[in-house]
């Protein structure tokens, strides 16, 4: 099984959290910019409460979640308050070379549990939340042929890459990471897959876009027309 | 935003300790007289503080309003009223810089208020050209290219002494003032749109902006001759140091109010003309913003005025009776590469940067690129100096190497390296390594005008070099690799036993 964790803290640079990529063999990371809150009136008043933050996602096997999470909040002292937040997400699915990667047993569900929840689905709508992270600048491709498999919109994010090898992308000391561009795409089971297979063929790692692909369960969701 | 200002102090201070230390050890050694290095020591932690507080103040003010104006101009369909908009605040925020001024009164032949207006209008301009380049998808490169051909036809046809002169008001244009607005203003204009060009779109425009002036002022070539004088004393005053920083304190209180009119009335006509624009607390930020913006740039202009100008022309002068090229050369290296650390439009360009690309392009590989700038700018000069290499060659040769770079980096590199080369010239430049420049070119008996100023055109063209060249590490580095024998198929999860 593979989870999504994010982190959200006011860390800058990686360090404390970089070594736990090749610790926990987690290569798939990327990172982007966000602003917190501070909880002061005073600084509220005059505007400045703005924090600079940074969210970072990385693809972590199940197993070793527990592990991971107290590594980080040891590394950045989350238990004091104010100094950022770490949870993870299952994964609903993802390609198949995610799973190879992080972990090669499979946890995957077979047939008959699919059919058991595909009745089930029927009386209710399921949806997945499809995150698809890309090379800066293949947006535009990735949501063109998701809307030709059937989605409705999506939302684009950019961030940055970070990598688990650190001697691949030195230089003169400092790091070198790609930009990439994270899309979001909210559908239902019956086109979820389509779409991850659309995007992969299109863009995927065997392409120069190279995408990365999986999806997230949403619980529910208000705002969706077809 | 209290901690940004906390680490903002932090950086600046490492920043400015090198070179302090190197300049008091290089000075006692000189055998400088004391009073003007225990002044040069005061003023390195009013240049901490004042750095500190500008660059807190102008993100807080000035970057908003400039990233505003430009994300509301850009949504108005009418084409004619968004260019006029953009020439007016691109003339306003140009005259008003306070490093032009230096300039304006250092040049003796020409009317200041001629100088002035003319730096004015060629940034008014190109910010136009640069906003019609947005709005159509034009390509920055052509464009470049294209007035780089002017610039230098034209310097073929004037006299000699001016082509310095037009360099050197390019480069202090684009300074502490205009630096953060035309930046955001273009973060701005760009912020809307999704497309593959937007990174490389958002910058350029300081680039652009600092071509303008060229233009405009060569074509004052024709009506002035390029014969001028250079007052020399103003590095030999020997009033009391706490006289010259009450004095230097009160005229650039006096300096830095008159630019913030303009700006505050831009803020206030933007803010009547578009409604919702600006919250009741964006306001509040932004007015607390500009005070904090005056008192450090007040602090930052008392510190390099009162001690940076005359250390730096004094250490140049006694390096000449040393007599030794290569120990003074070696000295313009280091001092190349640190006064580069310490520019403050600099640092305020590298944040930005970092911020749109995510970090990719951090600013601390963007800080050294433009260092080693710095340096190779400081040997070309002095080379220059000692061994009378015309400027012409070492600018027609370097910006025929930043075009062919150009074509081989990729394009948000080229527009960041033009936005670099018009921050890099900034105050300290003007401040110490130009007079160190002259104090060597006094002792030399060799012209300043010709010989001296041409420093400031070669910094501001060696960053186009560096920054490129780091472009092009960049694309080899980050190139996304093609995979084979990858199994993609979609798998699904049985994720609810993980809840």
């Amino acid at each position: 099984m593979i989870e999504l964790m994010c982190l959200i803290s006011s860390d800058k640079d990686d360090k404390s959290i970089k070594p736990l990529y090749s610790k926990y063999n987690m290569p798939f990371n990327f990172t982007i910019y966000g602003e917190g809150t501070a909880s002061s009136s005073l600084l509220e008043y005059f505007g400045l409460e703005k924090v600079k933050k940074y969210i970072y996602f990385s693809l972590i096997d199940q197993k070793e979640r527990t592990n991971i999470l107290q590594d980080i909040k040891e590394n950045l002292k989350l238990e004091k308050e104010g100094n950022g937040i770490c949870f993870t997400i299952p994964l609903s699915s993802s390609t198949k070379h995610i799973l190879n990667k992080i972990n090669d047993k499979e946890n995957t569900m077979d047939q008959k549990l699919k059919e058991e929840n595909q009745i089930e689905k029927d009386n209710k709508k399921e949806y997945h939340l499809i995150v698809t992270i890309i090379t800066e600048g293949y947006a535009e491709t990735v949501m063109n042929t998701a809307k030709n498999a059937g989605a409705g919109g999506g939302t684009l994010i950019n961030g940055r890459s970070l990598y688990q090898d650190k001697s691949k992308n030195m230089f003169l000391g400092f790091s070198i990471e790609p930009e990439k561009d994270v899309i979001l795409i909210v559908a239902d089971t019956s086109i979820k897959n389509n779409i991850m297979d659309a995007i992969v063929q299109k863009t995927g790692l065997k392409t120069k876009g190279g995408a990365i692909v999986f999806s997230l369960p949403i619980s529910d969701a208000v705002g969706l027309y077809e | 935003m209290i901690e940004n200002f906390k680490t903002s102090l932090k950086e600046t201070t490492i920043s400015v300790i090198p070179i302090c230390i190197l300049v008091t050890i290089t000075s006692i050694l000189l055998g400088i007289d004391y009073n003007t290095i225990i002044s040069f020591i005061i003023s390195s932690f009013l240049l901490i503080l004042g750095i500190t507080t500008f660059t807190f103040g102008s993100n807080i003010s000035m970057m908003i309003i400039g990233e505003k104006i430009g994300n509301k101009i850009i949504k108005n369909k009418n084409i004619s009223l968004i260019l006029i908009s953009v020439l007016i605040i691109g003339f306003t925020i140009t005259i008003v810089e306070p490093d032009l001024k230096i300039l304006a009164t250092q040049l003796t032949n020409i009317p200041d208020i001629v100088l002035i207006s003319t730096v004015g209008l060629g940034v008014g301009l190109f910010l136009m050209l640069a906003t019609i380049k947005i709005l159509f998808k034009l390509n920055l490169k052509t464009i470049i290219i294209i007035n780089y051909i002017i610039i230098f036809t034209a310097c073929i046809f004037l006299p000699n002494e001016f082509i310095p002169i037009a360099f050197d008001s390019s480069g202090v244009t684009t300074g502490l003032i205009s630096v953060p607005f035309i930046l955001t203003l273009g973060i701005g204009l760009t912020s809307s749109r999704t497309d593959k060009d937007t990174k490389s779109d958002t910058f350029g425009l300081i680039g652009l902006c600092s071509i303008g002036p060229i233009i405009t002022v060569l074509l004052l070539g024709l009506l002035y001759d390029g014969n001028q004088t250079y007052d020399t004393n103003i590095f030999t005053n020997n009033l009391p140091l706490i006289n010259q920083y009450i004095n230097n304190f009160i005229k650039s209180i006096q300096d830095v109010l008159i630019p913030m009119i303009p700006i505050v009335l831009v803020f206030i006509i933007f803010k009547l003309v578009s409604k919702n624009s600006f919250t009741k607390k964006e306001t509040k930020k932004i007015i607390l913003g500009l005070i904090i913006t005056l008192l450090g740039l007040a602090i930052f202009l008392v510190s390099v005025n009162v001690s940076f100008m005359k250390t730096g022309y004094l250490i140049g002068e006694k390096f000449t009776e040393l007599n030794n090229e290569s120990l003074t050369i070696l000295f313009g290296i280091i001092i190349g590469f640190l006064i580069i650390l310490v520019e403050p439009a600099v640092k305020i360009l590298n944040e930005q940067i970092e911020e749109i690309t995510n970090g990719s392009i951090s600013k601390n590989i963007m800080q050294i690129s433009l260092s080693v700038g710095g340096s190779i700018a400081v040997i070309l000069s002095l080379l220059r100096l000692f061994y009378n290499i015309s400027i012409l060659y070492i600018l027609l040769f370097g910006y025929l190497l930043v075009i062919i770079l150009s074509f081989l980096t990729p394009k948000v590199f080229t527009a960041i390296a033009f936005d670099s080369g018009g921050s890099a010239t900034g105050s300290l430049t003007t401040t110490f390594l130009l007079p160190f420049i002259i104090g060597i070119c006094t002792a030399l008996e060799k012209n300043i005008f010709t010989d001296a100023f041409g420093l400031i055109a070669i910094m501001g063209m060696t960053p186009l070099i560096t920054i490129q060249i780091l472009g092009i590490i960049f694309q080899f580095k980050t190139k996304q690799k093609i995979y084979k024998n990858i199994d993609e198929t979609i798998i699904d999860y049985d994720w609810r036993k993980s809840i």
